[in-house]
């Protein structure tokens, strides 16, 4: 390999290493960024009070002093923290979150888990069974169940078929549903029963895709969160059997004015969440669905931009049921409509929708993007991540703007190269405008970026021709510096020849003692300081001149000289 | 297989913006020994250490053995054996692990001769490098690099330390050496007594460029110091070229000419001088003479 | 090429001690996480562990690079029948060879305690290889940073960097957690570094 190849290998390894500890640096200073911020929006919320038509006629009864509301909320960590890659992965690999393939881990008193055998595509319950031998003796066996479309089994069967990637109910909840997306079918599996029963297939025409079942929730808990609170009454007695200590208004205790429950759990139904954002109940004994319930939608980011595809775009929702019983124990409980909170990728905008029994939309409300600038220290916070977003290579800013409508919702947390929550990708995202108007725009929240890497390069240039860069090298600095702005210069700065420049005798300016010719004057080398003398006693090894002794009065030849290549 | 066994192009180097070698060229054949002379700060350790790899020209070409000295493999390397300046050995390592080393490194190494050696030097083998005095760090440098058995034996100053007996126990070693067939010497020293001795060439580093390199009789030959004697006062140009050097005492002048011709001699016959006599010059005579400052050397003046 | 194995791991036997004693000290941290039955303490304990680690790989190379300039052993290498690759092939080969001692025992524990201790182990056994497989390309990193620091001309600049630039490629971990993604940033990292160090090392004057 020659020195030329050398240094270009130096070069772009030089390059890689800065780039990446560049981004490391510069992600921790725009998360620092976007943690403040959310800390700064961690009190706003989407209220919505009174809920709707099914507690209307409560609420106008004359005791009723407090109307339903419900509100949603960012809670306990802030999208930033719960993002990051760590936590990610931990929730991943973390048994019964719904991220993995362990439906159920019971560590304790016997140990028992069910989760998904990809290889035999069944369902796998292994549980510790108690027997008695005899009167004084416990024997523990351990057990497994295996579960597939077409029954249960105690060892895994190939009759009992195969699920393909099933989307199942959290574990706790009772029966475990589960949908097949290969089968399109639900299913009911009863451990217990040794049973699976079976709902219809959908119809081909039928495009729903079911993601989730059960309680709807993206992040929710942990994140986010959508309270509902009943209508209150006031009444004098000190009511019994409610948790203690009991609200009080004025000289009068608050109690529920009827019982609301936020789970389906005492409804024949359950939820089912579709890839486009739709949701729809679910029988739970015929497994067929029942009719729509509510439909996601993303709140607009910045720009008033909405995401292309609902379920994406958001980094946390939670669907919450509103199901009624009035007071008397035996009245059934029944589905009144649902709220769906949602929260945007960037964590800035919460929405928050009611929807009736019939699925129908009743009301919707959104934090505003304006009051979240008006928080104090947030303009600050903002322009430094702003600031921050225009250090980042142009080219790679402008693969964001491209690849802004593609990314997941939670990635921009953890984004080290590809930057999907900056505001250029927010850009991307506003499908509203025509193409060009909307690259413009990208544009122009890139100028400093750009502007940045002109100047650079300018500066590049300029050193560059000062120490003698050939025309090639320069222009690649050039551009490569315009592409990749601020850690192309540091790596130009690192790698930059170090040879120390010496004064050109003939045009007086500095040039690079490595190569033949000046690189400004084109002329050759002269060397003052070094005064060595004219006479040379050069001879070449096969020579056979002879020399002239004054002495000897010999006759000699002339003697052969070597001619000197500085003469 | 090229005759050259080291060759240097045109070599230019520069440290820090300061020239220190103007473009050398030159070449020594297989066999030859070659002593490389200069003063303190010349170029001769650099020019060593560009042929060796260990630093890189800032401009020409350099080979050795045939191969640039920027490519050279381990084997070309094998055939050399090198006595740096100051004989940079590992100094942490105890000697015995450094012979170790070095034996299981090689791709010969003559077991007879290197213990004949180090016996001959006494050198303790379990004592720490940087424990040994300057002369038997330089008897183990040497000893280490003869043991390969090299075709090239490159030696920067290598008696450098050594007493007088370890000196004279040197040159027989390396007369040892050269009468092998195909040896090739290359080495620089501040002993000139030892140089003449045993070299058949000689380069003469000045103000960065080699003004000698020819055989040592040829040098011998073509430098004369003749002490001439007029019958007036020397006269002021005596259209002679190559002067080294000229001191004028009343009617006497002692001139040093370059490269001394019957042309040379004829042109100062013209003078008509009283007497010219040749003072004999040993190698260090004639090194001081072409070594000394450029203000001491008289300007060139035309020939005829 | 053995030989200048041989001599690296000679001249760097402490390296090789610590790292086969913080290999133990690993070894009974994780099967007292399991103890603790994975508290925040002992959680701590093996980060704190594993930051020592790290910033013991950076330490590593940096000590080789270092002393091999003060004392100009490649420079006395390089004359003998070695090609200058060869001796940093050997630097490196040693260096690999310290940080799979100090953390493949770790790697095994793990997955035998894991093994014994959380059931099903196929769902674990891919995050076992996961984590192992990203904290070796973090620890490979560090060393090779610590290789480049090394070279410094300046102690302190080369102490500097040897303790600051762990931790940044740590984070790593934070950042994209234990997955592909992180595996990809740190081979492509270290790529880097090893091209660097190899480009730098074969030109610089000895």
């Amino acid at each position: 390999m020659n020195s030329r190849n050398r240094h270009v290998i130096y070069c772009v390894a030089t390059g890689v290493i800065v780039v990446v500890l560049f981004a490391v640096v510069c992600f921790w200073a725009r998360w620092a960024c976007s943690a403040s911020l959310a800390g700064l929006a961690r009190d706003r919320a989407a209220r919505i009070s009174p809920l709707g038509p099914a507690l209307e006629q409560i609420e106008r009864e004359p005791n009723v002093v407090t109307a339903s509301e419900a509100s949603a909320r960012i809670v306990h960590i802030t999208p930033p923290i719960r993002a990051l890659g760590l936590l990610d992965y931990i929730t991943r690999i973390y048994p019964s979150t719904g991220y993995s393939d362990v439906y159920h881990w019971q560590w304790e008193p016997d140990g028992q888990w069910v989760y998904f055998d990809r290889k035999s595509g069944q369902i796998v319950y292994s549980f510790v069974r108690s027997g008695r031998p005899s009167a004084t003796q416990v024997r523990q066996t351990r057990m497994q169940l295996y579960a597939g479309p077409e029954g249960v089994a105690e060892r895994p069967d190939k009759t009992l078929g195969r699920f393909a990637s099933p989307v199942v109910t959290p574990w706790h909840i009772d029966p475990h549903i589960l949908y097949d997306p290969k089968l399109r079918r639900f299913f009911a599996v009863d451990f217990d029963k040794r049973h699976v029963r079976k709902g219809p297939e959908l119809d081909k025409a039928d495009t729903r895709r079911p993601v989730q079942v059960g309680p709807l929730g993206k992040h929710s808990e942990v994140c986010f969160q959508v309270d509902v609170v009943g209508p209150q009454r006031a009444v004098d007695d000190e009511p019994r059997h409610v948790p203690r200590p009991v609200p009080r208004y004025g000289n009068k205790y608050l109690v529920p004015a009827v019982f609301l429950a936020t789970s389906l759990r005492p409804t024949p139904y359950t939820f089912v969440l579709d890839a486009s954002g739709r949701i729809d109940r679910l029988n739970k004994e015929t497994l067929e669905f029942a009719g729509p319930a509510a439909f996601i939608s993303a709140p607009a980011n910045l720009f008033g931009a909405t995401e292309r595809s609902a379920l994406d775009g958001l980094f946390a929702y939670q669907v919450v049921p509103i199901v009624l019983r009035h007071r008397a124990p035996q009245d059934a409980w029944q589905y009144q409509g649902c709220l769906a909170g949602t929260l945007n990728r960037e964590g800035s905008a919460i929405s928050l929708q009611t929807f009736d029994e019939r699925g129908m939309q009743m009301q919707a409300e959104q934090t505003k993007t304006v009051e979240y600038w008006w928080l104090p220290g947030s303009q600050g916070v903002t322009m430094l991540k702003f600031f921050l977003e225009n250090l980042h290579p142009p080219v790679l800013s402008l693969l964001s703007y491209f690849s802004a409508p593609y990314s997941n919702a939670g990635s921009g947390f953890r984004a080290l190269f590809i930057l999907p929550d900056s505001f250029v990708a927010m850009k991307g995202r506003d499908f509203g405008p025509m193409h060009a108007v909307r690259f413009l725009a990208a544009l122009v929240l890139v100028l400093p970026s750009i502007l940045l890497g002109l100047c650079l390069a300018w500066h590049v240039s300029r050193d560059a021709r000062g120490i003698g860069l050939s025309g090639d090298a320069r222009r690649l600095w050039v551009v490569g510096t315009i592409t990749f702005g601020l850690p192309a210069y540091i790596t130009y700065r690192l790698t930059r020849p170090k040879t120390g420049l010496v004064t050109c005798q003939n045009c007086g300016k500095l040039r690079r003692p490595d190569m033949d010719r000046c690189h400004h004057c084109k002329s050759r080398w002269h060397v003052p300081e070094l005064t060595p003398p004219a006479w040379r006693v050069l001879n070449e090894p096969e020579s056979t001149a002879e020399s002239f002794t004054p002495e000897t009065g010999k006759d000699d030849e002339a003697v052969g000289k070597r001619t000197d290549p500085s003469d | 297989m090229s005759e050259n066994v080291v060759e240097i192009e045109n070599l230019v180097k520069y440290f820090d913006g300061r020239c220190v070698i103007d473009g050398v060229n030159l070449a020594v054949p297989r066999g030859c020994i070659y002593g490389l002379l200069g003063r303190n700060a010349s170029g001769k350790t650099t020019i060593i250490r560009i042929l060796l790899g260990l630093e890189p020209p800032t401009r020409g070409r350099t080979f050795l053995l045939g191969a640039p000295s920027n490519r050279l493999a381990g084997r070309t390397k094998g055939r050399i054996g090198y006595v740096a300046e100051g004989h940079n050995l590992i100094q942490d390592y105890k000697v015995g692990r450094l012979v170790k080393l070095c034996r299981d490194l090689s791709l010969k190494w003559n077991d007879e001769f290197f213990g004949h050696l180090i016996e001959m030097f006494r050198l303790p083998m379990d004592r720490k490098v940087s424990q040994l005095s300057i002369g038997m760090r330089a008897q183990l440098n040497l000893s280490l690099a003869l043991a390969t058995d090299p075709e090239l034996l490159i030696l920067d100053d290598p008696t450098l330390g050594l007493d007088t007996v370890a000196r004279r126990h040197f040159l027989e070693l390396a007369i040892e050496v050269i009468q092998q067939q195909g040896r090739t010497i290359l080495f620089s020293s501040h002993i000139l007594g030892d140089v003449e001795r045993i070299a058949d060439r000689i380069g003469i580093l000045v103000a960065g460029k080699l003004v000698v390199d020819c055989a040592l009789d040829e040098l011998k030959n073509r430098v004369k110091k003749l002490r001439v004697i007029f019958p007036e006062a020397p006269p002021e140009n005596l259209h002679l070229t190559e002067i080294i050097d000229r001191q004028i005492q009343g009617r006497e002048m002692t001139l040093t000419v370059a490269n001394w011709n019957r042309q040379k001699q004829n042109m100062l016959e013209l003078f008509k001088p009283t007497s010219c006599t040749e003072m004999p010059m040993s190698l260090e005579d004639i090194f001081i003479e072409c070594t000394q400052p450029v203000s001491a050397v008289v300007a060139p003046e035309s020939e005829g | 090429m053995l030989t200048l194995i041989k001599r690296e791991v000679e001249d760097h036997t402490i390296h090789l001690l610590v790292a086969a004693v913080l290999s133990t000290t690993l070894v009974v941290g994780l099967v007292a996480l399991v103890r603790m039955e994975f508290t925040i303490e002992a959680v701590l304990y093996t980060m704190v562990l594993l930051i020592v680690a790290f910033i013991g790989c950076a330490s590593l190379g940096a000590a080789q690079m270092y002393t091999d300039r003060v004392g100009r052993i490649s420079a006395f290498l390089a004359t003998l029948d070695v090609a200058r690759m060869q001796i940093l092939t050997a630097r490196f080969v040693v260096g690999l060879l310290t940080i799979l001692i100090s953390l493949v025992p770790a790697a095994i524990t793990a997955a035998i305690v894991l093994f014994r201790s959380v059931q099903p182990f196929c769902f674990y056994s891919h995050v076992v290889l996961e984590v192992s497989v990203t904290v070796f390309l973090i620890a490979l990193a560090c060393y090779c940073i610590g290789l480049q620091a090394g070279w410094a001309q300046s102690k302190v600049l080369t102490l500097l960097a040897s303790v600051v630039f762990p931790p940044f490629i740590m984070t790593l971990v934070l950042i994209k957690g234990f997955g592909m993604q992180a595996m990809v940033v740190l081979a492509v990292l270290i790529a880097a570094c090893v091209l660097r160090i190899g480009a730098k090392f074969l030109s610089t004057p000895l």
